[in-house]
């Protein structure tokens, strides 16, 4: 099996490459920039590209190994003294994710283009350490590795939002870092107390932090106290990062301060390392622990869903509001898992990636209009169809893809997620009724924020406004709009990658 | 080289460097040979002990028939792992403390006594690490300590400095006193003890660590006199580490000080309190009942959170990091409740060590790291300092338009004092709490996470205030700016090149800590009693 790629006599995992190339090339990215200025944006642009190839050639290597193992394995020991080691794999579960990191990674550079003008180089110097972290959270293949990996990820998020962002920046900055990294802490309590309940079964006396080793006793550590204990406190720190009402507070605030591409990082991946971590946890390490408090799981998810879409259905702010459906639809990926069925799991890990496209759409989308127009509220856009059309016409795409037209990518997990909960138990039947509820009203305030502002008479405030002109912007667009359309009429593109992923089937 | 060499050279270059400094002082050349005087031979230094690590133990000054004796465990200094880690971080500090201080000192008179007594303290550091005599240990301590004091007078203009360094003196005389009561009553014990032992324990003077911890090592013979003379031990070291409740002085006289010297104070001196503490004490009390375990976990309990918890409405700079500085004394302790509360025997799994060498490990690494965080924010204390006339926290706003690579060393330090990866201070707290887990003492781990998330808020204040904040020139609702914003301040290459290096040995110990970890569990094996 080929896991690695020569250079001359050197060789790198390409996974090792994946995840280091970012963080070796953010120095140089601001370097470049100093020479000047512009150049620094195309480097990044260079770098996100190669990551994004390699991050294909990953996947052509990739050999669909059986259910509970992994692929393209790194392992080198880091600290053997607690039992740490730095190790690399993916499987139907991560696979996706890192190719959805290297894309959206690549259209938020190109999204860059015209959004920041402030501080280039620094600008693309972060957006790079970011990449690392992101990628490195779902290429991780032990606890503590995905820890550092999960918390390299805040301070380039921390200065994205406090540098480059709104006029409420440094509150929101603030308030997300120190949110984030209390739970981040809680989960580090979850991920000692698993690593002492594993060492009562690894035989060897001292706890380990593989995932590998961690899956194979997933049987034994049933349901104890310190189980649920630990399940818990990993499940906060998961939840705060998809978040989940009552634990989303920090999300509005972050979206609707970060500069565009910023919020495009934070909807398409930031949201998903929770995700991840639920399916990772309640697949692999803790089902029976899932089993048990499956009820609150699948409540925080229905309340998620109806709330965040209830409360879309008054936002004034764009972004606020986009912001606000993706608490919503985060919730379908609580409810999913919740039900532990393979249909379930699937149409998690499709909302994982369907959300990961359409929200970025639709926060560039956003981005766009408030660019041009100066401001990104509802009642006062009216009609930027007429000034704006491609914009318009994308928003109309992008909203209807959200809210799960039937042909586009936020369909089939809505549908898959759906089935499974209708099937789940006594319960499973009325959770779903209610479930749709908030499916309706997705597609509620979708069609209300539509009809006040890419129809009806143009605002006499916004005759000046142009509509997307830059190479860069029409790529975003067709990038994010390409991809919703292939996966929502091929979805067995991705249901077959993800068909060996480690769900309990 | 020679056993000699390796034993005595890091000494001796240190002794020659201070005899050329006082050559160079009497022909009253430029002040300004005396700084890269002192880096070279403490570079050489350094390299010295770098090149004796895992050369064995060697017991120095045995016998007075043999004066460099080397043989014998009866010896006054013990040159191990153990002493040559710490005197790597001592040589490490003394380094970066003379780097800054070439710009910092240079409007002083006699810059060369300030090298020379920097240097002499640095010596009676690196002799308490290596001390095994409690009475060797003692006079090391002193030396360690009295060139400090002076140092901390030194900026003779400075009112607070003199304030500060008089508090530095008394306090440090009386831990002096309680430490030399302690050792009194611990001879009185031993002496009694020495004719009673098995060879060849009754050849050893009363005062060696061996028959020390002989002594204190079985918990039935005690006798209130055993506690009066412990007491009294932790009580004198307490002072030196600024562990709660002796830490009142430490924040007044690291916001006196002269920054330099402050620098010298949170990442050399506070370490010889530790270090003290685990030659006499941990490798005491390993043997004995769990009850000293408790009581360093409720000292750790109390330092931490205390520290913590004041840090958080500081609005000096120094002050904020003096109390952070109290914090992570409070990690550290918890190494020492893990050391004392666990059977020195129990060994951990599989692993080729035991519990007590794993705690001790952790806390040299973080004593280590520690010190180079306090380096790389004290120093960029200084050059703010310099920059804006100013030590207030708030005055600190949009620092990064005008020094933006200082203002990204202090980020990068307070981070990993805030302990997040991949940076140096989250690898040592890791093992910290994985000392205490090892232990069996996992509220105490708890605790010290609640802590990690009480402390985020006054470390990322002062970063968002950095980075994020508008400055206050250009703010609208500020009319009178102070003329120090904006005169252009450019930064002297010594502070820049010290920052830096530290800087880096952050994140490289953060990204590598395997070979680190290795030396200090070899450390750790040295010290504990076979």
């Amino acid at each position: 099996m080929l896991t690695q790629l020569s250079f001359g006599g050197l060789n790198i995992g390409i996974l090792s490459l994946i995840f280091l190339l970012p963080i070796l090339a953010a120095f140089p990215t601001w370097l470049v920039g100093c020479v000047r200025n512009e150049l620094s944006k195309w480097f990044a642009l260079i770098i996100s590209a190669v990551v994004m190839v390699l991050a294909i050639i990953a996947l052509t290597m990739y050999e669909h190994p059986p259910t509970g193992s992994w692929d393209l394995l790194e392992e080198i020991p880091w600290i053997e003294a607690i039992g740490m080691s730095y190790s690399l794999g993916v499987d139907g579960l991560s696979l996706p994710l890192v190719l959805l990191s290297g894309f959206i990674f690549l259209v938020a550079v190109l999204a860059s283009f015209k959004e920041v003008h402030e501080r280039e180089p620094a600008y693309y110097a972060m957006i790079m350490l970011l990449e690392t972290g992101l990628i490195g959270t779902f290429l991780a293949t032990d606890f503590i590795l995905f820890y550092v990996a999960w918390e390299l990820v805040l301070v380039p998020m921390f200065f994205l939002i406090g540098i480059w962002g709104g006029p409420k920046k440094e509150y929101a900055a603030i308030y997300f870092f120190i949110y984030t990294h209390v739970a981040s802490l809680v989960m580090i309590l979850g991920i000692i107390g698993l690593w002492l309940e594993s060492s009562k079964y690894t035989g060897t006396g001292i706890g380990t932090f593989s995932f590998n080793e961690l899956a194979s006793m997933a049987d034994q550590f049933g349901t104890g106290p310190l189980v649920l204990l630990i399940f818990l406190a990993l499940l906060f720190g998961f939840i705060v990062k998809v978040p989940s009402v009552p634990f989303h507070t920090w999300l509005p605030l972050a979206h609707v301060e970060a500069p565009t591409p910023g919020s495009m990082i934070l909807a398409g991946l930031l949201l998903k390392m929770g995700g991840y971590g639920l399916l990772r946890m309640g697949g692999w390490f803790l089902p029976d622990a899932l089993s048990e408090f499956a009820w609150l799981v699948a409540i925080i998810g229905l309340v998620s869903l109806l709330y965040g879409s209830w409360v879309a259905l008054r936002q004034v702010d764009m972004k606020s509001l986009v912001a606000y459906s993706s608490v919503g639809h985060m919730g379908i990926i609580l409810l999913g898992c919740a039900t532990q069925s393979p249909e379930g799991f699937a149409g998690a890990m499709y909302m994982q990636i369907a959300h990961g496209i359409i929200s970025p759409l639709m926060f560039f989308v956003a981005g766009t209009i408030g660019h041009a127009a100066h401001t990104r509220d509802i009642p006062k856009l009216k009609g930027i169809a007429k000034n704006m059309p491609v914009t318009a016409g994308v928003m109309v795409y992008g909203s209807f893809a959200s809210a799960g037209l039937p042909g586009l990518a936020g369909f089939w997990s809505e549908l898959l997620a759906f089935i499974a909960l209708f099937n789940w138990g006594e319960f499973g039947q009325v959770l779903a009724l209610i479930g749709v509820l908030g499916i309706i009203f997705t597609a509620a305030y979708y069609l209300w924020m539509l009809q006040r502002t890419v129809f009806g008479d143009v605002n006499p405030e916004l005759e000046h406004v142009h509509d997307v002109s830059h190479w860069s912007q029409y790529a975003v667009f067709g990038f994010l709009c390409f991809f919703t359309l292939l996966l929502g009429i091929l979805p067995a593109l991705l249901l077959d990658l993800m068909a060996t992923a480690s769900w309990p089937l | 080289m020679s056993d000699f060499q390796t034993i005595f050279l890091p000494f001796l270059i240190l002794f020659g460097t201070i005899i050329i400094c006082i050559v160079l002082e009497a022909l009253d050349l430029d002040y300004r040979i005396f700084a890269p005087v002192t880096i070279i031979g403490g570079l050489f230094s350094l390299y010295s002990v770098i090149l004796g690590i895992d050369s064995g133990i060697t017991y120095v000054f045995g016998n007075s028939t043999d004066l460099f004796g080397l043989s014998g465990i009866t010896g006054l200094f013990v040159i191990d792992n153990f002493s040559r880690f710490f005197a790597i971080i001592f040589l490490i500090v003394l380094l970066f403390v003379s780097t800054s201080s070439i710009d910092y000192m240079n409007s002083e008179r006699n810059v060369g006594i300030y090298y020379i007594l920097l240097v002499f303290a640095t010596i009676g550091m690196l002799l308490v690490a290596a001390a095994n005599d409690l009475i060797a240990l003692f006079v090391a301590w002193e030396l360690g300590s009295l060139p400090v004091y002076a140092l901390a007078a030194f900026q003779k203009t400075r009112p607070e400095t003199s304030e500060s360094a008089l508090k530095l003196f008394l306090i440090g005389a009386m831990s002096s006193a309680f430490i030399l009561f302690g050792i009194s009553l611990v001879y009185g014990i031993t002496c009694s003890m020495v004719p009673t032992l098995s060879p060849p324990y009754n050849e050893y003077s009363p005062t060696n660590l061996r028959v020390v911890v002989l002594a204190f090592s079985n918990v039935n013979s005690y006798t209130p006199l055993h506690l009066l003379a412990l007491i009294f031990l932790v009580v004198g070291f307490g002072y030196k580490m600024a562990a709660v409740p002796f830490h009142a002085w430490a924040v007044d006289v690291y916001q006196g000080t002269p920054t330099t010297i402050t620098t010298f104070l949170a990442a050399g001196s506070k370490a010889l309190g530790f270090v003290a503490v685990f030659r006499i004490i941990v490798a005491g009390l390993t043997e004995i009942d769990t009850i000293w375990g408790y009581l360093f976990a409720f000292l750790a309990i109390l330092t931490m959170t205390l520290g913590n918890v004041v840090a958080l409405v500081q609005e000096n700079i120094k002050r904020m990091l003096a109390y952070s500085s109290i914090a992570h004394a409070g990690y550290i302790l918890i190494a020492l409740a893990a050391v004392t509360s666990s059977p020195i025997s129990s060994v951990i799994g599989n692993l080729d060590f035991s519990v007590a060498e794993f705690s001790i490990a952790a806390a040299e690494m973080h004593i280590l790291t520690h010190a180079l965080m306090k380096i790389v924010a004290f120093t960029a204390v200084i050059v703010i300092a310099f920059s804006i006339h100013s030590e207030k926290i708030e005055d600190y706003a949009g620092l990064r338009k005008k020094h933006p690579w200082v203002t990204f060393g202090l980020t990068i330090a307070l981070l990993s004092l805030l302990g997040i990866p991949p940076l140096g201070g989250f690898v040592s707290k890791v093992l910290l709490f994985f000392a205490a887990i090892y232990a069996n003492l996992i509220w105490l781990a708890i605790i010290g996470i609640i802590n990690s998330a009480i402390s985020i808020f006054y470390y990322i204040r002062v970063i968002k205030l950095m980075i994020v904040d508008t400055p206050i020139e250009d703010r609208d609702d500020v009319t009178v700016i102070p003329v120090e914003r904006v005169t252009p301040f450019s930064i002297p290459l010594s502070y820049q090149l010290s920052i830096f290096i530290s800087v880096l040995l952050i994140i490289v110990i953060g990204i590598l800590p395997a070979p680190f970890l290795e030396l200090a569990l070899s450390a750790a094996r040295n010290i504990l009693p076979p």
